[in-house]
């Protein structure tokens, strides 16, 4: 499944990196850490998180990750958005809590690597 | 007597990732002096390593250099510590360097790193990942720079990244955190209107400088005797009739 019909089926808002929008999506990964994301996501995951500052768009390029979720209706700040755009990062957003994205993605058939 | 220093101690240097390739010691030194600054702290991502070359450009202009370093613990909190002398903030500093994240730096991603080297002249790069957080815990952080008779100052806890309101929720009482930075875009009434648990915390701010001409838009005043550690240390407890006020 692509980051764009993730994001149609769910309704998330593309807000920047849509260029990139047709990358597969092959895991999912939620966490607020940094570090965390660092060490554990896969390549090719959609990573949910309510962080809205330039490093998020900086650790998706260092794990090549498809896309990132934020979460809760929080906006990325305009640093993030213009890293993120320069990059080709996909930021989607959603007004939907952490706990219901995740749950709508895994009904969708993303999983967390094991 | 205690008259007022005009300090600003959170200022990178290009051996930041995120900071400016202009931010070399001897550019933030001559634009301290250009503001008539006192006292500036050199505050790098989990590295002290041009802290020295700050202090060595300094030498002889008056300006006072106090050693620093902004540690981003494993919670991802952002915290200034000051230590008060360059032994301190050696042992410092290798107690940081063995707690950073495996791995390299990308300069690509993150932005370079440069360290200058004031007996040799020369310019290398940091390898190290200073983007990413130590594995020290905020507890420990606190402790560690305590034992070494430093202080730690959380960083910009206004924000919403790597603030200790926003990544713990409130600041723990168990620990020696003396003051609270807020960033320059708020002011002290307004930092406690928004955080009403800061209230009673002595507040301070400085300019987290990235770029040279950041330098100095956030600054405090502190009313000290001379422009010292100790007695910086005495302004940020408000003891000893020492004070610092949000410039």
């Amino acid at each position: 499944m692509t980051v764009r019909e993730i994001a149609d089926t769910l309704g998330f808002r593309c807000v920047a990196g849509g260029r990139s929008l047709d990358r597969e999506v092959t895991s999912g990964y939620a966490s607020d850490l940094l570090s965390d994301v660092m060490g554990n996501a896969s390549e090719g995951g959609i990573w949910l998180t309510s962080q809205v500052h330039q490093n998020v768009v900086a650790v998706a390029l260092l794990l090549d990750l498809s896309a990132v979720v934020i979460a809760g209706g929080l906006e990325m700040n305009d640093d993030g958005i213009a890293r993120a755009e320069a990059e080709g990062v996909p930021i989607l957003s959603t007004e939907m809590s952490a706990f219901e994205a995740v749950g709508r993605l895994y009904e969708l058939g993303v999983r967390g690597d094991l | 007597m205690v008259r007022a220093f005009a300090a600003d101690l959170h200022v990178h240097t290009y051996l930041s990732p995120c900071a400016a390739r202009e931010m070399s010691p001897q550019a933030i030194v001559g634009r301290c002096l250009e503001l008539g600054l006192d006292i500036i702290a050199p505050a790098d991502h989990n590295s002290a390593a041009n802290v020295e070359a700050v202090a060595s450009a300094a030498a002889g202009t008056g300006l006072v250099v106090i050693c620093g370093m902004e540690v981003c613990t494993k919670e991802e909190v952002h915290v200034l510590t000051l230590l008060p002398d360059a032994r301190a903030m050696a042992e410092w500093e290798s107690k940081v360097a063995s707690s950073r994240a495996p791995g390299t730096n990308v300069p690509a991603i993150f932005g370079e790193q440069w360290v200058f080297s004031p007996q040799t002249g020369d310019i290398v790069q940091e390898t190290s990942l200073l983007a990413a957080p130590a594995s020290l815990s905020l507890d420990e952080v606190v402790y560690g720079v305590g034992a070494l008779g430093g202080i730690c100052v959380p960083c910009h806890v206004d924000r919403r990244a790597f603030s200790i309101l926003a990544q713990l929720g409130f600041v723990p009482e168990h620990l020696d955190i003396p003051a609270l930075e807020i960033s320059r875009i708020i002011t002290g009434d307004e930092a406690r209107t928004a955080f009403p648990g800061i209230c009673g915390r002595t507040l301070v701010s400085f300019s987290d400088a990235h770029f040279l001409n950041e330098i100095g838009l956030g600054c405090s005043l502190f009313g000290i005797e001379e422009p010292t550690f100790d007695e910086i240390a005495l302004a940020l407890r408000g003891e000893a009739g020492r004070w610092v006020q949000v410039e």
